[in-house]
């Protein structure tokens, strides 16, 4: 099967981890714009950060064969340091329109302050006047009113729940999202948010309609290969591969492709000309696969 | 403005196509704004589509005349759109407005950008920055601005040259597309690819057949045993690489000595070929 795995944050992750990925199926996926584990200090760390985000980390998955996505935004964290993020806002259209930008976030809420309401709002507007997809962040503390509250100000603003993502939802959470219309994505997460066998058991009760299935794998303990372990333990248990396909795979690509930036087309007939800019011509695969020197490798030269 | 690909660009769009970039371009030329330009250049793939451009014979005579070798690679509808926006920044301005663009960039638009610098009226301008590209591991960059390009030839000094054709050959990149690959040679290009090669014997590993050229001219003392080494030991493509640059050699002592090995010169390849040759074999 092939899989998309809507959420990872792959500027974390080694290239063991992207082969690992593409041997289990996975063919696209997504990278939101988050935090990196502790606070930035300057503008030109958000610059060089959404730089990565469309174009080296970008190139270094394709030489794995997966299509790299990313979705652009200023997460709530950071929203509390408001000189900075006056400063981050004004480079949010600079790279909102680039290639391969499939949405606004994660944005939303982490401890539910003021400030992070106020870049919350701006940037659910600069959404709307770019007609992009929002994937949205629910905080871990408080989660059922922040993630209540998030809709809320999403319908305040006009915005169309067929074109947000809710993630990181749970068994608290998830009817009433499924309820209010919006794409409902769950992040397959050891240990702390959903495991595997829970996601088997809510894909029972609420059935493949508008539900995604995410690892969200970055800098802490987290699992990339979250998407395809999970379809398997869903295939074990009975869940049709035609519903396995719709929440590792389709239900993901229908979301983000409201963007006009992904298609299925992007991996299934890559052009000739990216195929020989990314792979045949590449020495990280080559050198790599064929023998055991590193002295070929690429980020040496 | 560049009125060549103004000119020749138009007729290829959409009649869509063509009016939004007209707007833009009329809007940046009464009252420029860079967050305009901005948008309007990272706009152009929507707008302007990304299909591959076919031209007749007389227009690539016109690109030609302004853009040395521009037939050696096909261009796409946004690339040329956004190039166009680019020569239509005032020249006292497009420094600093392009090199915020070059650090914001993505990789389809960093493509198009270092395509497009040598048709900036002030291209020269652009040399730390063309050199700053070069330094990049991603390898459609790096192609945009090293190979079928003519900027590197005419505005880079030896040293960066040398470093491009350096990390062309580290990168596997096809040389024999470097544009004027063959008037750029020099000695101390010669020496350090002899040193390179010296290198990969010594960790038992191929040196690439495309590597002579850079010897081929500069033959000495010093390089000839290793010539002579891959003459005697190398595959067919490095025999030949060997052959040529011992023939094509200005070295007595070389010439004599590939005289004794009774091999016909006739018939050798021409570079470019040889580089051809081993980038089919995909090594």
């Amino acid at each position: 099967m092939q899989f998309i795995d809507p959420h990872v944050h792959m500027v974390s992750r080694t290239t063991d981890d992207y082969e690992a990925m593409r041997a289990a199926g996975i063919v696209a996926l997504i990278e939101p714009a988050f935090w990196l584990g502790q606070p930035r200090t300057a503008a030109g760390s958000f610059r060089d950060y959404f730089s990565t985000l469309v174009g080296w980390e970008r190139f270094r998955s394709s030489q794995f064969g997966i299509r790299h996505y990313c979705t652009i935004g200023l997460n709530s964290k950071e929203a509390n340091n408001e000189a900075l993020a006056e400063e981050v806002m004004d480079l949010l259209p600079l790279y909102a329109t680039k290639e391969g930008v499939v949405a606004i976030g994660e944005i939303g809420y982490d401890d539910q302050t003021a400030a992070e309401d106020k870049y919350f709002r701006q940037q659910i507007e600069l959404a709307l006047e770019l007609d992009l997809p929002i994937l949205i962040h629910t905080p871990h503390r408080d989660k059922k009113n922040g993630t209540y509250r998030s809709m809320d100000v999403l319908e305040e603003h006009g915005c169309d729940p067929t074109k947000v993502i809710i993630d990181h939802c749970n068994e608290e959470t998830a009817q009433e999202v499924l309820d209010r219309g919006y794409w409902t994505a769950f992040t397959i997460y050891p240990g702390t948010k959903m495991g595997n066998e829970r996601m088997v058991d809510l894909m029972k009760h609420y059935g493949p309609e508008r539900i995604i299935v995410d690892s969200s794998a970055d800098w802490g303990i987290s699992d990339p290969l979250s998407v395809p372990k999970t379809a398997a333990l869903m295939l074990e248990r009975g869940i049709s591969e035609e519903d396995v396909r719709k929440v590792t795979y389709q239900n993901a690509l229908t979301a983000y492709s409201q963007s006009g930036q992904m298609k299925e087309s992007d991996w299934l007939d890559a052009p000739e000309i990216d195929r020989s800019q990314l792979f045949s011509g590449n020495s990280v695969l080559r050198n790599g696969r064929r023998t055991t020197s590193s002295s070929d490798n690429i980020i040496e030269n | 403005m560049n009125g060549t690909i103004h000119h020749i660009l138009l007729r290829h769009l959409s009649p869509e196509g063509r009016r939004w970039l007209e707007g833009k371009l009329a809007a940046l030329e009464t009252d420029f704004k860079p967050r305009s330009f901005y948008l309007a250049f990272g706009a152009c793939p929507r707008f302007l589509g990304k299909d591959e451009l076919q031209f007749t014979e007389a227009e690539y005579s016109s690109f030609n005349a302004i853009y040395p070798n521009f037939g050696a690679t096909s261009w796409t509808n946004d690339e040329l759109g956004r190039i166009l926006l680019m020569c239509a920044l005032p020249p006292s301005d497009n420094h600093a407005v392009l090199e915020e663009l070059f650090n914001t960039a993505d990789y389809r638009e960093l493509m198009a950008l270092y395509r497009g610098l040598y048709f900036l009226s002030n291209a020269g301008d652009f040399t730390d920055r063309a050199r700053e590209g070069l330094r990049t591991n991603m390898v459609g960059v790096f192609d945009a601005l090293a190979l079928d390009n003519p900027y590197p030839a005419r505005y880079l000094s030896e040293d960066a040259w040398n470093q491009m054709v350096l990390k062309a050959k580290f990168m596997q990149r096809p040389m024999y597309r470097i544009y004027r690959i063959e008037e750029r040679k020099n000695q101390k290009l010669a020496d350090i690819f002899l040193d390179y090669a010296e290198e990969r014997w010594s960790a038992h590993r191929p040196v690439s057949p495309e590597l002579w050229r850079f010897v081929a001219g500069f033959v000495s003392e010093r390089s000839l045993p290793g010539l002579q080494k891959t003459f005697r030991e190398g595959d067919e493509l490095e025999r030949v690489a060997a052959t040529k640059a011992l023939h094509d050699s200005n070295h007595a002592p070389a010439r004599e000595w590939l005289a004794e090995q009774g091999v016909s010169t006739d018939n050798l390849p021409p570079w470019n070929e040889i580089g051809r040759r081993h980038e089919r074999a995909g090594v």
